[in-house]
């Protein structure tokens, strides 16, 4: 036994066995703590606390210790609360900061002190911090006071404080600031959830209530009383308000919720009321290009609704009205006026100014909103393809600037022309009729010769090729190789028969123009534009013929007397000149130069020795003898109408101060007349039955088996480049391939087809 | 020379100063995500094995992080090595990239080398650092250059900057003292008095002749900041310095500067580190523990030391509580000691080195001890519960994380005070002491116990458990055994019949290691399990051995001790 026993020493003094008797210790410590209290601190020794406090959770008196802390800050917090129940208002909310601040301060310098305790007792066992739990005191005893409540009265006042700076007045941020982190500073329970801060729990949510209440009633009062503009600067002040309040005075936690209410009670409620405000909403905005206006519709708007639903079907519905209103225009004055031309000019410009306008709003108002843009773009090809001319008008527009309008131009200024026309191309959905008329205004310019620069053409080719791709612009690229294989044959045809016939400079100049009648919309062969030549010009066109068939042979070359001019010389009272007519003004001429001196020939006499289609005839008779500047023959009677019965005569009397004379025929007005126009429509339907065919005939091959709506589809992607196919042409195309035993319905399945090799 | 007073009177609290704190941890915390261009363009070169690129980018004067990753989180050198360009490889540990083993990224290089020649480089290379005792210390004296949250600079010394400007660096004159054998000296003559009212800091002027970004590096150096010698820095800066480092008599510093691998410079840093370590325990020793000052406890409120010591002390600290006897000397003595009027001892200390929470909460707190000090009012003296020959192992370790471990004699008091001062690593040293001390402790295991309960040291009651196992025959008849078992049933709040007493739990168990020796073998195979194993080492009780015997009789009076306690476990 004392083997042992005489190595174990007498305990260590002091701490471990010394008995510690709590009631002494802490009335020490209450006492000091009181001190804290009484802002005598600087007097009481740190250590002297520490370890008074120290020794007491040592000798497991941890428990009692933490119980009597809270007791010694309650009735301290209580009689605190008694002492403060009776300010009121501003002053209420400076005494309450205060006493938070105070708290603060002495539970902070008691946490010091304590640390001890909340390092071991509180830690082993698992309970909140002195501090926390001395925080939850404070909401006890004071916000939460059984008699005095005063939580309520300090919402209560904070709400009046933000409802008279609301209306106007100046409140004093700091102090509710100061509340504010009070109560964000406590939480509900001891855990100190983030989401349960006293702040969240009590104030917000009747704060939010009340914020509704008010900015409804607001909305409705700014609805009867302002224009649009207001309103919306209003609402953005508000905002601005709200968020600045947020950060100054309120907690940034409400800073969202408190926008939602605005942004509901003032924008969704209101929006579309301010939007269609008479004089003053959006309509009035757009028209008169209202930027900042219409910036602040689209961010309201954005706040509410991130697709902006309403402000684009509202734009859009403007914006199309707009575009139909000039259409409209556009068409009654076309009734009157009586070169179309302009009229497509003037719409064309209409359109593009409208674009502009819009796109401007578009880049400064909505921010280059990507869904906006597209609903512009929708409203653009809705009221573009609602107007059936629109592809002629475009057609036109770029025909008159690349004849006229491009003269003088710089590379750049042309290009942009040509963007113009080509957005507005773009919008098109029937590109087919489009082309249609691109071909024939196109045609024109190439063999009259009036096309301003083959660049420009060309340039607006690859635009169109860019655009929509090569089966789109491969006609037209055909047209302009025909024209250069002419100018080679020309000049080749030019030198062999210089070459064969040593006369030949005595004869006729022939230049030719060779045209794949599949590039070009000219009808017709040699039957339907009959017409006799005289015979110096038929050698030339035999010998021509005889060398074109020679090169290529398998084809059939057709003149075309309605389309060509020719250079004829003539002699009026011993001057020379120069004559610049149409192919049949020449062979009219011809039969007058066969004449004697005064003779005459009448209109049939002319008919027969031509032949020449009577229409045709009476233009070429009307430039020739009736035009005053060009008179080279006179008519009996002298009227501006041709007449079967009219008889004419070479004027001997004409004289002009040029060498060269043009004379024209009174050209067909260039754009359609009704009865082209149905022509043309009829042609275009051919030609879209023909196209749908011939894709369906290609998918077919291609598939084999294919359900109805799967080729249907397949068909509009395919043609979606060009035009917009009906869906019931599609149906009928289907049925006659059937019928011609292309394709087949598929046995027992009623939607499906199969092709038939 | 212009001199702008409110530079010096209102220095900048983080400045120039702040870099230093992120230096020293930047490399091991994380690596950072670099996005720069001439970062992306030394991964690229990386990849391509773009020596010259690499070489230009590191000299770069922006320089650029080699420890940084990519967004694929890629380090330069995981690129170079898995694309097995050796050179390239070699020159980024050579300018400081570290690949260190046991580390995601280091793991990763070495895994992803092309071949074992890379692998064999970085392993060499490799900076597997085991964590430094000394690191906690060293972190601690670097942020005193914040005077966050105490400021408890003492002195100013000013410095020229080359643009003429004057730099003002606060610092502690305890620091200088012990590092620089220049300013020990400097220091020792008596300083003229500031007359500035507000700043009654002393303040001296370094030589013209020194820049302040020379002396700044001194300065990183001696409060043990990241000092290393940017490749541009210019040559008159190096001169600078290392005339500077002759002048202050602190030739490491530029011993440092020209080390010129990574290598090298860890090496020197760890051996600077132990030799701060070295020259703050000579300092400490000479001018605090030979300093004391030893009166009875009733002439404490005598004992007056100012401002302006020759310690540079800011604060004392006194024993309060009776020394330690031996008991065995003499039974008197101990009688004597009941007395209130033992000796106790003031050692003048230095606010910044008590590193505590406790310290620095009541240097900062609104009470007695946190108001600032008059330089006309003594110091503070503050009592500390431990006894007087203790006090000097508490300062040891405050001063300079001393790896010495206390004496045992020492260490369950030691424990108690840095329980009560919240000084982790030093109760694990002093439970550590007593945990392994020979046998014949200096203080009753019941104390031991106590101790480990109250300071939550479950080390040391585990070591309590096996003591009384391994003596259980003296124990049991013990009464002060008796009451200690109620006590560790009473550590249970609201215990149930049926709970287990811990204390006789770990008793049972090391009697069962005690006695279970020889009967393991009969028993081979043990599986892994720990449960398994104490099920399978269970001592046989049906062999009537003299051990077995012995064992039964020993649980059953522990049996009966608890009977006797009313106690069922």
């Amino acid at each position: 036994m004392n083997r042992s026993r005489g190595k174990i020493r007498p305990p260590r003094r002091g701490l471990a066995t010394d008995h510690v008797d709590f009631d002494e210790y802490w009335e020490v410590l209450a006492q000091s703590l009181r001190e804290i209290y009484a802002k005598n601190a600087s007097h009481l020794s740190f250590e002297e606390v520490y370890r008074n406090a120290y020794k007491l959770v040592l000798k497991k008196h941890g428990d009692r210790l933490y119980g009597n802390v809270k007791k010694l800050v309650g009735e301290h917090l209580q009689m605190v609360a008694v002492n403060d129940r009776r300010t009121v208002g501003t002053k209420f909310l400076e005494r309450l900061k205060f006493v938070w601040e105070d708290h603060q301060l002495c539970m902070g310098m008691m946490k010091e002190v304590l640390m001890y305790m909340d390092r071991v007792f509180c830690a082993d066992h698992k309970i909140p911090s002195i501090y926390v739990s001395c925080m939850g005191l404070f909401r006890d005893h004071i916000l939460r006071h059984p008699e005095y409540n005063i939580g309520n009265a300090l919402n209560s006042v904070i709400m009046d404080q933000i409802k008279m700076e609301r209306d106007g007045d100046i409140i004093n941020r700091a102090t509710i600031r100061a509340c504010v982190y009070m109560l964000e500073g406590l939480y509900e329970t001891e855990e100190e959830l983030e989401d349960q801060k006293v702040y969240l729990t009590s104030f917000e949510k009747n704060f939010i209530l009340a914020s509704e209440v008010f900015y409804q009633k607001e909305g409705e009062q700014l609805l009867r009383d302002c224009d649009a503009a207001t309103y919306l600067r209003k609402v953005d002040k508000r905002l601005k308000e709200e968020y600045s309040r947020c950060h100054d005075t309120l907690s940034v936690l409400t800073e969202p919720k408190i926008m939602k209410v605005v942004d509901q009670q003032l924008i969704d409620a209101n929006i579309n009321d301010v939007m269609e405000m008479e004089g003053s909403g959006l309509q009035f905005m757009l028209d008169n290009d209202r930027y900042e206006d219409l910036k602040l519709v689209y961010e309201l708007i954005s706040r509410v609704d991130s697709e902006k639903r309403s402000l684009k079907k509202k734009m859009c519905a403007r914006l199309v009205t707009m575009g139909k209103e000039s259409s409209a225009t556009i068409v009654s004055e076309e009734k009157v006026a009586n070169n179309i031309t302009l009229v497509a000019i003037r719409w064309v410009d209409e359109v593009l100014a409208l674009k502009d306008k819009y796109e401007n709003i578009w880049e400064r108002s909505f921010d280059r909103d990507k869904g906006i843009q597209a609903a512009m773009t929708r409203a653009f090809t809705d009221f573009i393809n609602d107007f059936d001319r629109s592809p002629e008008f475009i057609s036109l527009f770029i025909d008159e600037n690349l004849r006229k309008g491009l003269k003088g131009k710089t590379e750049s200024e042309v290009d942009a022309v040509l963007d113009k026309a080509l957005t507005l191309f773009r919008y098109i959905a029937d590109k087919d009729v489009f082309e249609r008329y691109y071909k024939k205004h196109l045609s024109r310019r190439l063999l009259m010769n009036r096309s301003v620069s083959h660049d420009a053409e060309k340039q607006m080719i690859g635009k169109f090729k860019m655009e929509v791709g090569f089966a789109f612009t491969g006609k037209f690229e055909g047209m302009f190789k025909d024209m250069n294989i002419s100018e080679e044959m020309t000049s080749e045809f030019k030198r062999l028969s210089q070459e064969s016939d040593n006369n030949y400079k005595k004869g006729v100049e022939l230049s030719v123009q060779i045209l794949t009648s599949t590039f070009w919309p000219v009808g017709g062969g040699t039957s339907d534009h009959p017409c006799i030549f005289p015979l110096e010009i038929r050698a030339v066109r035999d010998s021509f013929t005889q060398y074109y068939l020679d090169r290529h042979s398998g084809r059939r070359l057709d003149w075309r007397p309605d389309m060509g001019t020719a250079d004829v010389r003539a002699t009026f009272k011993g001057k020379r000149h120069e004559l610049n007519v149409t192919t049949y003004g020449m062979v009219i001429l011809m039969a007058f130069s066969e004449l004697s001196s005064g003779g005459t020939l009448s209109f049939e006499e002319i008919q027969t020795i031509t032949s020449i289609p009577e229409q045709d005839l009476v233009r070429n008779l009307q430039a020739l003898a009736v035009a005053p500047k060009t008179r080279v023959l006179i008519k009996k009677p002298m009227s501006r109408d041709i007449r079967l019965t009219d008889v004419f005569a070479v004027n001997e009397e004409f004289s002009s101060k040029f060498m060269r004379i043009r004379i024209g025929v009174v050209a067909t007005n260039r754009a359609e007349t009704e009865q082209e126009r149905r022509d043309t429509d009829e042609k275009t339907e051919r030609y879209r039955g023909a196209t749908i065919e011939a894709a369906l005939v290609r998918i077919m091959k291609q598939r084999k088996l294919i359900s109805h709506t799967e080729l249907v589809n397949e068909v509009l992607t395919q043609m979606a480049s060009r035009f917009n196919p009906d869906l019931t042409m599609i149906k009928k195309r289907i049925e006659s391939l059937m019928e011609r035993e292309y394709m087949e319905r598929a046995e027992g399945e009623r939607q499906v087809y199969r092709y038939i090799a | 020379m212009l001199t702008r007073p409110e530079d010096l009177s209102n220095p900048p609290k983080t400045g120039f100063f702040s870099h230093i704190f992120q230096d020293r941890s930047e490399i091991r915390v994380k690596n950072q995500l670099d996005e720069s261009e001439p970062f992306q363009k030394l991964c690229e070169a990386c990849r391509r094995g773009d020596l010259k690129t690499v070489q230009d980018l590191i000299v770069s004067p922006g320089g650029v992080n080699l420890n940084a990753v990519d967004r694929f989180d890629n380090l330069p050198l995981t690129l170079a090595s898995l694309c097995g360009h050796y050179e390239v490889v070699e020159l980024l540990l050579e300018s400081g990239a570290v690949c260190e083993r046991d580390t995601f990224q280091g793991e990763r290089i070495l895994y992803n080398a092309l071949n074992s020649r890379i692998r064999n480089l970085l392993l060499q290379y490799d900076y597997s650092q085991s964590i430094d005792p000394a690191q906690p210390w060293a972190a601690h004296i670097t942020t005193l250059l914040s005077r966050e949250p105490l400021d408890t600079t003492d002195i100013v010394v000013t410095a020229t900057t080359t643009t003429g400007l004057e730099t003002a660096f606060h610092l502690h004159r305890f620091m200088l003292s012990a590092h620089s054998p220049y300013f020990r000296r400097k220091l020792s003559l008596p300083l003229p008095t500031s007359t500035n009212e507000q700043n009654p800091k002393k303040t001296i002027r370094l030589s013209q002749n020194f820049s302040s970004r020379a002396f700044e590096a001194a300065v990183k150096y001696i409060y043990l900041g990241e000092v290393s010698a940017a490749p541009s820095s210019d040559k008159e800066l190096m001169a600078n310095i290392e005339r500077l480092s002759k002048h202050l008599e602190i030739p490491e510093l530029w011993r440092l500067l020209l080390a010129n691998t990574p290598k090298l410079r860890r090496q020197l840093r760890s051996e600077g580190l132990k030799r701060a370590q070295e020259r703050m325990e000579e300092w400490m020793r000479e001018n605090v523990l030979k300093k004391r000052v030893v009166v009875r406890k009733s002439q404490v409120g005598q004992i007056k030391v100012f401002p302006g010591n020759d310690s540079f002390a800011d604060v004392l600290i006194r024993s309060d509580e009776p020394d330690w006897r031996d008991a065995d000397a003499d039974r008197e003595a101990e009688e004597e000691e009941e007395e209130e009027d033992y000796l106790v001892h003031i050692y003048p200390t230095h606010k910044s080195l008590l590193r505590s929470e406790f310290f620095t909460a009541m240097f900062t707190s609104p009470f007695l001890e946190g108001l600032p000090t008059a330089p006309t009012s003594p110091l503070p003296i503050i009592p500390l519960p431990l006894p007087a020959s203790t006090l000097p192992y508490l300062l040891l370790h405050l001063y300079f994380e001393t790896p010495t471990p206390p004496p045992l004699q020492h260490s369950l008091s030691l424990l108690y005070t840095s329980d009560h001062l919240f000084l982790d690593r030093l109760k694990s040293k002093c439970a550590q002491v007593i945990a392994t001390a020979p046998n014949d402790l200096p203080f009753h295991i019941h104390d031991v116990i106590r101790a480990a309960w109250a300071t939550r040291a479950p080390r040391l009651e585990a070591f309590g458990a096996k003591y009384i196992a391994e003596r259980l025959e003296d124990f049991l008849p013990d009464p002060e055994f008796a009451e200690l078992v109620a006590e560790s049933a009473g550590r249970i709040k609201g215990r149930q019949e049926t709970d287990t007493i811990e204390l006789v739990d770990d008793i049972r168990y090391y009697l069962n290691e005690r006695f279970r020796m020889r009967v393991e073998d009969n028993l081979g195979f043990c599986g892994n399990g720990e449960e398994v194993e104490v099920e399978v080492g269970e001592v046989d009780r049906s062999l009537e051995t003299e051990k077995g015997h012995v064992y039964e009789e020993l649980l059953g009076r522990i049996d009966a001790l608890l009977e006797g306690l009313k106690l069922d476990a």
